[in-house]
């Protein structure tokens, strides 16, 4: 085997070593992004939590019964005259 | 031969149950000798017959010399066996699989000192007293699963048991049972009642483990009239003052509340049980009738001591008119005072300087070997402090994050946040950094450091970040970032004595500026790279003398940050303006109001447009540094604005001489007037200086600064870390 074909192995595995150093590097990169829209979640989740469990929202609990009522009456009248 | 487990009964006229209680534990089925031990003090009912019908041994005691721990230690030395259940003379075992029960539990954990087990009633008990019990034992493994309660020593653990004690303290030797080995290492204390609730605590906070076996049941259950009942808490009470100081709360809103929570439990429970509508009106009345008797007897037992003795032994079942505080030792864990002019404080586990007590003994710093392969594109953390819009040290780190992206390297932020300044989600920080700081910034945003995962190089960029990196796993290399000499900005403290100790753990640094990294090769022996910051020459353009204002001074003025000497830098200026009532000083940088000798205007923190734009209407800058030197010098640099700096080697080794770059004047107020006015007076020379500034400014590039970052990195990655 020339010098030439070791060179051009050499040369062709270094390619391969940087394309999946690349790789692992845009691996990391998506790890990363996901850690950090599980770390998102858990906020808008303690978010929803602490909102659900305030004073304001429990106290205006029967106004979006009544919305809802509202709106479901609405929608059964419509059908019987539709 | 020895039996392995005895079953030990106190006894004084039980005659009523304790045949059907001996006969249930002799129809136990377990797979080892068993020993009845019966302690009669001086019963005259036929209760001796009973025992010894069953084959009990009987050991008497006189009546007077019976109390309730006393008389069970007792059964204690008395008993072969090396576990002891206890019953009452009324408490039935439920089923043959009762002790055998018991001693699974021990079975659980090496360190169970005691077991114990519900209570189930007796057919004809009152619904209170059903829903009671299930709802009582309803704590330890939902009443149904056998339960390990062993006491936690984190803050979150015992603030916890401080709330509810009872959830690890309960022991109740009605049925229940106590390993010997425990024993003799704590026994009962000798008191007259409540000895079984003194004993689960002293076993709980000693360390031992506590076990609820949900099978391990007992037919057991007090029934009295309305008045008995009365009486029977006024004893129990009064006993619970007596050994346990407690004093039940008495109030005119807290007290009814009480009652009515208690009815409402035995509402939902008769519900359960299918009782409806009008149905519930008369058992919830006698609810009603009961939990009010119950807190009656309640508080008054428990206020015994002020109750005349006559009327004592009235309102007493047993008879009693005593009342006789026992001298038993407080629970370290659940006093709340020892002065009684203290006040208890909160107790959190996630106190600000957690991550301190968890940094010790110290450690090396944690690194993965390598063989010094520094091909990229590498995978960076950095772990960074919270910050404000405006800090200049993130810009910095957010600058050359962005340098490292620009190169093709992957970059994280871990936000480090004991002290809890941040409240916005990850995403929301990454949009502030590109929006706020550095456009384009692609790095994800992660909080805490929980979700690190690997990375080539971590990189701490504050004294605080230095701790948790030191200890992250999976890096090849690690560096520090350090952009000033934060020791300096403590005075005598333990903040002073972290910081320095960051300086110690043998970091690889990357020093802003030369003189940082020798302070840090000199003075703490650290491998010292450096770099040099760029300044954003699109913002910071360059204005000749057209335009400035003769008298106006530009004043870096951050109250906030002591280093920048704010009143040496208005004491300079209370004697300038003395001598040129003219002067218009502009302070900027700060959110503090200020109080001047002198006529000046204060534009807060404004953005860096703003900044420009005076920058290029004034005549002098004023920027002091006492550490590195200030990017705030090197923007006014930047827009043609001759500064006056305060002298020393920190200014002196980046800027040179005074009046080649900056005026560097002495620490002294009439010093730093001086050099102000000369500014103001001598424009040709004052324009000279800047434009020779403008010079050195213009070579000192964000790119540049990447490079020497990049070059520190790749030079960390090619020499791995030497060990040992």
């Amino acid at each position: 085997m020339s010098s030439n074909d070791w060179e051009q192995r050499a040369l062709a595995a270094e390619a391969a070593l940087e394309e999946v150093r690349a790789e692992r590097a845009r691996l990391w990169q998506e790890l990363q992004r996901l850690q950090r829209e599980r770390q998102d979640v858990a906020h808008l989740q303690g978010v929803v939590r602490h909102m659900e469990g305030s004073v304001s929202w429990k106290v205006t609990e029967p106004l979006r019964a009544a919305k809802t009522l509202a709106i479901r009456v609405r929608r059964q009248l419509e059908q019987r005259q539709g | 031969m020895a039996a392995a487990v005895t079953v030990a009964i106190p006894a004084y006229n039980g005659a009523r149950y304790l045949d059907e209680v001996l006969a249930a534990v002799r129809a136990q089925r377990v797979g080892a000798d068993v020993e009845l031990l019966v302690i009669d003090s001086g019963s005259t009912d036929g209760t001796l017959e009973i025992a010894a019908a069953h084959g009990a041994r009987v050991h008497s005691i006189p009546k007077a010399e019976f109390s309730h721990g006393g008389t069970r230690n007792l059964a204690m030395q008395l008993a072969e066996g090396e576990h002891v259940a206890f019953l009452t003379q009324d408490a039935t075992p439920a089923h043959d699989g009762w002790l055998a029960a018991m001693l699974e539990g021990f079975a659980a954990a090496e360190d169970v000192a005691l077991v114990f087990g519900p209570h189930e009633p007796r057919p004809d008990a009152s619904h209170m007293i059903k829903c009671e019990m299930e709802r009582h034992f309803a704590t330890w493994g939902g009443g149904t699963e056998l339960d390990v309660q062993r006491l936690g020593h984190t803050a979150q653990e015992v603030a916890e048991y401080r709330r509810f004690p009872g959830r690890w303290t309960f022991f109740s030797d009605v049925n229940g049972c106590v390993a010997k080995a425990a024993w003799r290492d704590i026994p009962y204390r000798p008191v007259a009642y409540a000895e079984d609730q003194l004993l689960g605590r002293e076993m709980i906070e000693a360390g031992y483990a506590k076990v609820f076996h949900p099978r391990a049941a007992v037919i057991h259950s007090h029934d009295y009239p309305p008045a008995q009942f009365l009486r029977r808490y006024f004893d129990e009470f009064r006993s619970l003052r007596e050994v346990l100081d407690h004093v039940e709360v008495a109030h005119p809103v807290y007290t009814p509340l009480t009652i009515r929570g208690l009815v409402g439990h035995d509402k939902r429970w008769l519900q359960r049980q299918g009782v409806q509508g009008r149905d519930l009106v008369r058992p919830l009345a006698v609810s009603a009738r009961h939990h009010g008797i119950r807190q009656l007897g309640a508080i008054v037992g428990s206020r015994a001591d002020r109750v005349p003795r006559p009327l004592r032994r009235a309102l007493s079942l047993e008879g009693r008119d005593s009342f006789t505080p026992y001298d038993v030792p407080e629970s370290p864990l659940l006093a709340s005072t020892t002065q009684p002019d203290s006040r208890p404080v909160r107790l959190d586990a996630g106190w600000d300087y957690d991550f301190i007590t968890r940094a010790y003994p110290s450690r090396e710093i944690a690194t993965v070997p390598h063989a010094g392969d520094a091909g990229g594109p590498w995978r960076v953390a950095w772990v960074v402090p919270p910050w404000r819009i405006g800090s200049g040290g993130h810009t910095t780190i957010f600058r050359l994050i962005r340098q490292l992206e620009l190169r093709g390297h992957s970059n994280v932020i871990h936000v480090f946040d004991p002290f809890g300044h941040n409240t916005l989600p990850g995403s929301e920080l990454r949009e502030q950094i590109r929006e706020q700081f550095v456009p384009g910034v692609e790095a994800e945003v992660l909080l805490g450091v929980e979700d690190f995962d690997s990375a080539d190089v971590a990189m701490a960029t504050e004294w605080t970040t230095a701790f948790p990196v030191r200890d992250l796993p999976n890096c090849r290399e690690k560096g520090y970032l350090v952009q000033d000499i934060e020791t300096e900005f403590f005075a005598t403290s333990a903040q002073r004595i972290w910081a320095e100790e960051t300086y110690r753990m043998g970091y690889r640094c990357v020093a802003y500026t030369p003189w940082m990294a020798d302070i840090l090769r000199d003075d703490y022996g650290l491998e010292s790279h450096w770099f040099e910051c760029g300044t954003d020459l699109d913002v910071f353009p360059f204005a000749g003398e057209e335009g400035r204002e003769g008298e106006i001074i530009a004043v870096y003025a951050r109250r906030e940050t002591p280093r920048r000497a704010v009143d040496l830098a208005m004491a300079g200026l209370a004697v300038l303006a003395q001598r040129r009532p003219t002067i218009r000083p502009v302070l900027f940088g700060s959110r503090q109001k200020s109080v001047l000798p002198f006529a000046a205007e204060d534009l807060g923190v404004v953005a860096p447009r703003r900044l420009s734009q005076l920058y290029r209407q004034a005549s002098v800058g004023l920027v002091f540094s006492l550490t590195t030197h200030s990017l705030v010098a090197h923007e006014m640099m930047a827009s043609g604005l001759p500064v006056v700096e305060l002298e020393g080697d920190n200014v002196g080794s980046a800027l040179g001489a005074s009046g080649d770059l900056v005026a560097l004047a002495e620490k002294r107020p009439d010093d730093i007037a001086d050099h102000v006015e000369r500014l103001l007076d001598d424009r040709e020379a004052a324009a000279a200086m800047a434009r020779r500034a403008r010079a050195f400014v213009e070579e000192r590039t964000w790119e540049r600064a990447g490079d020497q970052l990049e070059g520190a990195l790749r030079e960390f990655l090619a020499n791995p870390r030497r060990r040992g």
